[in-house]
């Protein structure tokens, strides 16, 4: 496995506002990946995710502290890691990518030095053959003209434009994984599609290993081997991709799925042809996430659970994670194939 | 579309008139200073007793002092080196400034505080007093630095000038400090700062080449500001006779020398005004220039 992570719990501070004490963010979090392989963790906003991302990279913000847990990533420990060490892993064997490609360039620096800066810093690359190297890099992620956008600022960039920079200069030293928060959250749909299919083709090309945060299920369904489904802070199922999503076996996976528009049973939803209005409305999933300081006890999701709300052990006992085969469901009352059906 | 804001900044700089004419004035007198200099070098300690406190006459345009030596000459010199003093002053407080706010903003923390509340006591000191000590205490210093050779490092002239430039750089930093911390605070937080620690680049890295070029603008606004105040305070310092020492000459010193001839009796007004009109105008213009530059900067961030 190129990375494992095993009970990651990482916790952010008391916040002063309110008195809460400290919160697990991320409460036991347990996944891996295969060389060349694409992971995805899908969760609503505030499950976690981009925090198990950001501690995964080590990169939390001073608020948040990493409490247990292992990340072993190319047979190395990167929880001990000393910031050193963790200075030729990131952009080398592991790179990062962000939601915002307006905000993570920066401003009054070119692309082409941005692209070229790994390369001198790891690399020990001159400017020119650092330069040359960017400008193939941007050749490479599908910017046109490369020659001239190497010396643009990142203004002169569309949105599409600028998150294949961040691709670029992400990729540049070659990592082996590449962990993506959200990178086509802040685009168009067609963009979007342009912006996954060259991923696609760099892990392709590259064997690179993918590890994609969305909340996206469509995306994932498109993209990814292995889905980890997140809520508040917990892995609450993962497996293969196509068997997750076309079996789901626990309750918030499936309301997941319920939430999509021409998923599984739109029959039933009335799908009405173009023009016609729609007879039924999307069904949305009760209630709100679960805020990491106030976490309801037992099962985190029971109150908004459509099979468990008033179920005792659930309201009562947090679910141990069972594993069976390549999938694992943490749920006291894991839906069986039938049930699924009933429930769509 | 007269309102439309250019969007280059040198477009919204070109249309701050005064800024504009007033950087002209100070290219033009910085160019005369300083080519002028290898005559006035000479000229301006040229002593001619028969012809003391002359009022402007075509050998000496504009007059001569209480030792006849010639005021253009002493003028042009005093020039160049109350400018060059104002831009050393103005580039120690950017340097020291620079580097003490962009550290305490980045490591933030108790760091941060710490090195901000040592700021602030610096700030509550009188600016006046702090440059005497320095002075005094900094110049005895150098003024007995030696060569192995025996020689002295520095002329007692010169060990005035640089213990004033590095005395005013090093009381004016406060302010640079502050704005560079407020602005590294903020920047730090910024997504593309991540994205630079997500590559795997050194702190330093990421301070120096990513940060601090995003506070180039009020960098160079402090600066320029920066220059006019040096000067002043240069001249305020000499004007008190614990500044610049004779017979090294500045705009401040000059016109010390003239007011202390002032007298119910003559007027030797070419010894007052001469001086006194070069530093006000100099002054004036540089903080124009300084405005102006504000201005053109600011109009970016607004909407």
């Amino acid at each position: 496995m190129l990375l494992t992570i095993e009970n990651l719990r990482t916790v952010i501070a008391a916040t002063g506002v309110d008195g809460d004490g400290p919160a697990a963010v991320v409460d036991g979090v347990s996944l891996s990946l295969a060389a060349g392989g694409t992971a995805a963790l899908v969760g609503e906003s505030g499950s976690g995710k981009t925090l198990t991302a950001l501690s995964i990279m080590r990169l939390l913000p001073e608020s948040a502290r990493l409490a247990s847990g292992r990340v072993i990533f190319e047979g190395r420990d990167l929880v001990t890691a000393t910031e050193a060490e963790l200075r030729r892993i990131r952009g080398v064997r592991a790179a990062m990518i962000f939601q915002e490609p307006m905000t993570s360039l920066n401003p009054v620096l070119t692309v082409g030095f941005q692209i070229a800066e790994p390369l001198r810093v790891h690399r020990g690359m001159s400017r020119p053959a650092a330069r040359r190297e960017a400008i193939e890099l941007l050749r490479r992620v599908g910017i046109p003209a490369p020659q001239r956008r190497v010396d643009a600022h990142p203004h002169e960039l569309s949105g599409g434009m600028r998150q294949r920079a961040m691709i670029a200069m992400a990729l540049a030293c070659r990592p082996a994984l590449l962990v993506a928060d959200e990178p086509t959250t802040a685009l168009d749909a067609t963009v979007q599609a342009q912006i996954m299919a060259l991923l696609g083709e760099l892990r392709r090309q590259t064997g690179l290993a993918l590890l994609l945060i969305t909340h996206d299920l469509r995306l994932v369904a498109r993209v990814a081997d292995d889905v980890h489904i997140m809520y508040a802070g917990r892995i609450v199922e993962s497996g293969p991709v196509a068997e997750v999503l076309g079996a789901p076996r626990h309750p918030y996976t499936a309301a997941l799925l319920r939430t999509l528009p021409g998923w599984g049973g739109d029959a039933a939803r009335g799908n009405a042809p173009l023009g016609e209005p729609r007879r039924a409305r999307l069904p949305v999933i009760p209630g709100e996430p679960a805020h990491a300081h106030r976490r309801p006890g037992g099962c985190a999701f029971h109150p908004r659970c459509e099979v468990g709300k008033d179920d005792a052990r659930c309201r009562a006992e947090v679910p141990p994670v069972e594993r069976r085969g390549a999938r694992s469901c943490a749920c006291f009352k894991e839906l069986s194939s039938e049930r699924v059906g009933a429930l769509v | 579309m007269r309102n439309h804001s250019p969007r280059t900044f040198w477009g919204r700089f070109r249309r701050e008139r005064l800024a504009v004419l007033s950087l002209a004035f100070l290219v033009a007198v910085l160019l005369i200073c300083a080519t002028t200099l290898p005559f006035t070098w000479s000229r301006m300690r040229a002593q001619n007793l028969a012809d003391a406190r002359q009022p402007p006459t075509w050998s000496h345009p504009l007059g001569t002092d209480e030792l006849g030596r010639d005021m253009l000459a002493r003028t042009l010199y005093g020039g160049a080196i109350s400018l060059s003093l104002g831009l050393l002053a103005a580039a120690v407080a950017v340097a020291i400034g620079t580097t003490y706010g962009a550290i305490a903003g980045y490591v933030g923390g108790r760091v941060d505080a710490l090195m901000m509340r040592l700021v602030d006591v610096i700030y509550a000191l009188p600016t006046l007093l702090l440059l005497m000590l320095l002075t005094v205490s900094l110049g005895a210093r150098l003024e007995q630095l030696r060569w192995p050779s025996g020689a002295p490092v520095l002329g007692a002239e010169w060990v005035r000038f640089a213990v004033m430039a590095v005395a005013i750089g090093g009381v004016s930093w406060l302010t640079v400090a502050r704005v560079v911390r407020g602005q590294v605070l903020s920047l730090r937080e910024q997504p593309f700062v991540e994205a630079a620690r997500a590559l795997g680049l050194p702190t330093w890295r990421i301070l120096w080449r990513h940060i601090l070029p995003n506070l180039a603008g009020p960098i160079i606004v402090f600066a320029t500001l920066a220059v006019p105040q040096a000067i002043l305070q240069e001249s305020f310092l000499s004007f008190l006779g614990v500044g610049v020492q004779p017979p090294q000459a500045t705009w401040g010193l000059l016109a010390s020398d003239g007011v202390r001839l002032l007298n119910p009796v003559r007027f030797y007004w070419w010894l007052v005004v001469v001086p006194g009109l070069a530093l006000s105008l100099t002054l004036l213009a540089l903080n124009f220039v300084g405005d102006g530059l504000r201005d053109a900067l600011s109009e970016r961030k607004g909407i």
